[in-house]
Formats: C-alpha cells, sequence, structure tokens
C-alpha cells in the first residue's frame, strides 16, 4: 500500500505531501483545492497506461488545442500540469509514492531539443517534454511540443507501450467514465467469478428484490458511448420479466460502477472522484461498509474525494476508535498554499464525528 | 451536527455551558446568535473524555478554526492538572510551556492556532467553577454568604453525604437557595445579578478570555 505521496510542481502543488495513508482514504477540502488533482497524481504513478490516463484526464478538462481541421492534430495544452500554468525550459513536475522501501516516480520535464532528437521529430521542434518513470526497464520517452506548447495526441505512445512490468490494476472513477461500454468491459471480467456476488450484495443495499445482474450486448452498443445506461439487465424478485438496470435509477448505476471497480482492483488502487455523487445518506453507509470489507478482502487501497457531510460521516462510522489501525482509514483535508494535508488517523476520526467536529 | 467555528472553547460540563456566554455578556462582549455564537462552547460531560488521546489534536484539526479555549477546574491538585492537561496537548503542540502563567495561558501553536488554557479558579488555587462564582457574591449578599457556609459545615454533622472536595458546589447552591427566587440555577444567577459579573475577582477571567478571542474593546 501506498504510504506517503509527494507532489512537485505538478498542477496546483508547488510542494505537498500526504502522509500516513491507509487502505481508505477520503481526500476532502474546499472547491479547486486539489483534490481531483491528487487522483490523478496517483493514476499517473500506478496505472499501466500512463499517456492514455494523462490524455483522457486533460481531455475531461479540456486543456486541449484543437485543431481545426483535423482531430488526430488536436495538442493537449501541457503548461497546465505545471504549477503557474506556464512553461519554459527546465520547467518540470515530480510524483513519488512510497510504498514500503519502494518508490514509485514520474518525472516530466520540458528540456531542449538536442541532437539526439534531430531526426525524429519532423519540423524541428525547439522543446520537448522529457518523462520518466521508476521502473528500470523503462528508457526515457522524449515526446515534441508543438510551437503553440501543445503535445501532439498523434505523437503519444499508445496504450500499455510503457510500463510493461506492473501487474496491479488501478481503477479511476469519475462521472464521466461510467459510460456502458466500460462497465460492460469491467462486468465481463467479474462475470461468473467469486465476485460476481459482491455485485449483487452491493446493488440489493438500494433494491433488495434484486436476484441477479446481467449484461446484454448488441452491435450498436459497441459504437456509441455517452453516459446512458444500456447493456445491463436485472432480475427482481416479484417481476416475471427483466428490467433494465435504467429504470431502477441513477444511484444503482453508480454502485454497480463502483462495485464493478473495486471487484476490478485487486492487489491495485481504486481512485473515486466525487464518491457521494447521487447516494442517499442511506445508501452511502451501506456503500461504505461494502468497500470497507471489498478492500480488505482484494487487498484494495482506496482513495477518494468528497465534499459531501453524510459522506465522511457515514465512513466515520465505520472508523474504529478503540482498536484503530495504521493500514486502516484516514480522512486528508487539502488547504491551499499549506504544504502538507491535515491527516485525521483513523481514531481521530471516530473522535471528529463523535464529537461534531468538522474536518472539510 | 457538525459547524464550522473559528472560535471553540472546550468545557468540562453543562454549567459551564450556560454560564460562560451569560458571564461574558455582561461584561460587553456581543454573544451572537444560536447558529452563530460569538464563540461555539464545546461540553465534554467530564475531565477524562477532554484528555483522552487525540482529542484535543483533533479538536485543533477542526476546519475553519483559529482560536481554541480550554476551562477545566482544579479540583484537589493543581498542578497535577496542569501537567495532565499540558500532557494531552503536547501531541499537537509541542512547544507549550513548561508553566502555567497566573494570569491563564494564550499561545500560538506551530499551525498557527491560538490556544488557551484557564483552571478554575485562578490558574493558582485548588478548586473549580463554584469557587470562582464564590468570589464574586456582591457585598450586599457577603452576611448571607458566611451564613451559608457556617450551615453547610454544620449540615456536616446532620450526615449531609456531600464530601469535602465538594463543599464549594454545596455552600453556593445552599446560599442560591435563599435567594428572591429561590434555587436559581448558577447561569441564571449571573443574569439576574444575584451573582456580580463584574465583580472586581471576575477581570482576571474576563481579561483573558477577551485578550485569547480578540474581543478585546
Amino acid at each position: 500500500m501506498l504510504k506517503t505521496l509527494t507532489l512537485k510542481g505538478f498542477r496546483c502543488f508547488k510542494h505537498f505531501e500526504l502522509t500516513q495513508l491507509g487502505r481508505v482514504n477520503l481526500i476532502v477540502g474546499e472547491n479547486n483545492s486539489g483534490k481531483t488533482s491528487i487522483l490523478e497524481a496517483i493514476n499517473l504513478l500506478t496505472t499501466g497506461s500512463k499517456f492514455d490516463a494523462l490524455t483522457r484526464s486533460m481531455l475531461n478538462r479540456g486543456e486541449v488545442l484543437v485543431n481545426n481541421e483535423s482531430t488526430r492534430d488536436d495538442e493537449l495544452d501541457i503548461c497546465h500540469l505545471f504549477t503557474g500554468h506556464q512553461i519554459d525550459i527546465g520547467c518540470h513536475f515530480k510524483l513519488i509514492a512510497y510504498e514500503g522501501d519502494k518508490q514509485h516516480v514520474f518525472k516530466a520535464k520540458i528540456k531542449e531539443n538536442g541532437s539526439e532528437n534531430v531526426n525524429a521529430f519532423p519540423g524541428d521542434p525547439e522543446w520537448v517534454l522529457e518523462i520518466f518513470g521508476s521502473n528500470p526497464q523503462e528508457h526515457k520517452l522524449t515526446i515534441p511540443v508543438s510551437p503553440q506548447n501543445g503535445l501532439p495526441l498523434n505523437y503519444l505512445p499508445r496504450h500499455q507501450s510503457y510500463l510493461t512490468n506492473n501487474s496491479r490494476k488501478t481503477q479511476f472513477i469519475k462521472t464521466s467514465s461510467l459510460t456502458s461500454q466500460a462497465m460492460m468491459a469491467l462486468f465481463d471480467k467479474v462475470v461468473l467469478t467469486p465476485e460476481e456476488t459482491l455485485l449483487t450484495e452491493a446493488l440489493r443495499t438500494i433494491e433488495p428484490s434484486l436476484e441477479r445482474i446481467a449484461s446484454v450486448s448488441s452491435e450498436k452498443l459497441i459504437s456509441e458511448s455517452g453516459l446512458s445506461r444500456k447493456g445491463f439487465v436485472v432480475r427482481l424478485s416479484n417481476l416475471e420479466q427483466r428490467i433494465p438496470i435504467g429504470s431502477l435509477g441513477d444511484g444503482m448505476w453508480r454502485m454497480l460502477g463502483l462495485t464493478l471497480a473495486i471487484a476490478n482492483a485487486k492487489d491495485g488502487i481504486l481512485l473515486v472522484d466525487e464518491i457521494d455523487t447521487g447516494l442517499h445518506f442511506s445508501t452511502m453507509s451501506d456503500m461504505w461498509r461494502l468497500i470497507w470489507d471489498a478492500a480488505k478482502r482484494l487487498n484494495v487501497q482506496v482513495f477518494a474525494t468528497t465534499h459531501n457531510s453524510d459522506c465522511w460521516q457515514s465512513l466515520a462510522a465505520i472508523a474504529n476508535s478503540e482498536h484503530p489501525s495504521s493500514d486502516g482509514i484516514t480522512i486528508q483535508r487539502i488547504e491551499k498554499d499549506k504544504p502538507q494535508s491535515v491527516l485525521f488517523t483513523e481514531r481521530q476520526v471516530a473522535i471528529a464525528v463523535e464529537r461534531g467536529i468538522e474536518v472539510r | 451536527m457538525t459547524g464550522y467555528f473559528e472560535k471553540v472553547l472546550l468545557v468540562e460540563g453543562k454549567q459551564e455551558l450556560r454560564l460562560i456566554p451569560q458571564l461574558m455578556e455582561a461584561n460587553g462582549v456581543d454573544w451572537g446568535t444560536g447558529k452563530q455564537p460569538t464563540v461555539y462552547i464545546r461540553e465534554y460531560d467530564g475531565y477524562e473524555n477532554m484528555i483522552a488521546p487525540d482529542v484535543i489534536t483533533t479538536e485543533l484539526q477542526a476546519s475553519g478554526l483559529k482560536i481554541l479555549g480550554v476551562i477545566v477546574d482544579a479540583d484537589e491538585r493543581p498542578e497535577s492538572r496542569w501537567q495532565s492537561l499540558r500532557n494531552a496537548s503536547l501531541q499537537a503542540i509541542p512547544d507549550l510551556p513548561e508553566s502555567l502563567p497566573h494570569q491563564g495561558l494564550i499561545h500560538h501553536s506551530p499551525q498557527g492556532i491560538k490556544f488557551g488554557i484557564w483552571i478554575m479558579p485562578d490558574n493558582q488555587m485548588q478548586g473549580m467553577l463554584e469557587t470562582f462564582l464564590a468570589d464574586i457574591i456582591p457585598e450586599d449578599k457577603q452576611d448571607l454568604w458566611q451564613f451559608a457556609q457556617q450551615v453547610t459545615a454544620e449540615a456536616k454533622s446532620h450526615q449531609a453525604p456531600f464530601t469535602d472536595s465538594q463543599r464549594d458546589k454545596a455552600n453556593i447552591y445552599s446560599w442560591l437557595a435563599w435567594q428572591n427566587p429561590p434555587g436559581r440555577q448558577l447561569h441564571q444567577a449571573i443574569t439576574e445579578r444575584i451573582l456580580d459579573p463584574r465583580h472586581p475577582k471576575s477581570k482576571p477571567f474576563v481579561t483573558w478570555f477577551k485578550r485569547l478571542y480578540d474581543l478585546d474593546l
């Protein structure tokens, strides 16, 4: 499990540290304090497909220089990855996560386009972005920076070509990532495994009469994307016909997504942005209990963000004040311009909820 | 119910919870409203709960907090009470001074929170809140007060069960029983000026409180 996370020069964090991380870590703080950036940093450090991760989060944030003639020539507006939103030669950011005596590193630096790259990139760019990670098998990767200070999408290494020796899975859930396609891919990995019971258990917290869930694929789905909730049907004990999962509401969809993600993160990491979205406070207690049990059983380390009062309080309700664990629950508050998070250990979380002390 | 409070005070029990706002309002402090008090008071139902591990650390980490005060009774051993309170606070404030000033402690924590301690009655003697209140009995009620103390002492020979360490409480509640109206609670005694909140002997405490919470006028 990751114990400490350090961010230097990444997005709004000139120098920032989160320490004493536990198995389930809830990150709180004001709007725009950097909570999502922290999840992105952990994702970059631990995921197998780093450039997919980078591209997806930047596209989400609209940090793209759009080429009106061809989408293939769109560029990532990388200055926003660096503190201060400006880039120049020598600008760099560094992410470090400590896990026992292992270190995961992700470094990115703007350098002058040296002679060794001269034939590699057409158009002779002035600057390149140099990226390296902690895996010794990896070489440094160099990508040209366009005259608009963008990173051309068609020069990024695709899929698993970077960082191969890592069987750890990192699952990152944002509202936008819960597409039918993504969910069905995750479901395919879980169906008829022991983890499928986790799924039905989770959904029963919202609809107790749910007996079974199954996916139904169609040609149309493969080409469609978007946020419609196609692709799954459920069987309720009091109904003959199967019904689409969308009939059961937004919370059910979120719960399905969360459970599929954690089931697919065995021995890895689950990242969830705004984990309370779509969930009633009574559902949240069940959700935390499920996540806590699954995280221990499947050896998953969980990082989530929230603004919601019921959300942290229902997590705090399962914090153990008598026998707190250093591998247990933490709440970390991010405050702008402070170099460290305000850490609430498991015992402090329990005290806070008992005494009505506000952690957010 | 959690809330976002800049100024918080921790007290041992409901008596302090009700009394402190009355005392301070009588000394010129606007106490705000129920939902937005000038200082939010949290009572811990006993000293032991307040100094349990991590409690003061957690309080100091509350979101939005700027000033935290603590008021406890000295009871029988003021020095050991100071030591145990200091030890409980060291986890979060390692540079807390070694001795408690007579005018009460006000200290800036490394995280920039103002932290204050007052040990009733006066940071030096044995006693409790009721000891402090006995000192602010107005002149014109002193005769009755002397009598109340005599009578309470005499009650011991009639098998009155209160212990010696509780004598200050027994005294003041006896005296309050004979006021008009009889049997007022401590905080009511302040509001109705049966006790004098502006008595000179209340000044050190009132001054400490105002300085701690930046309520100097």
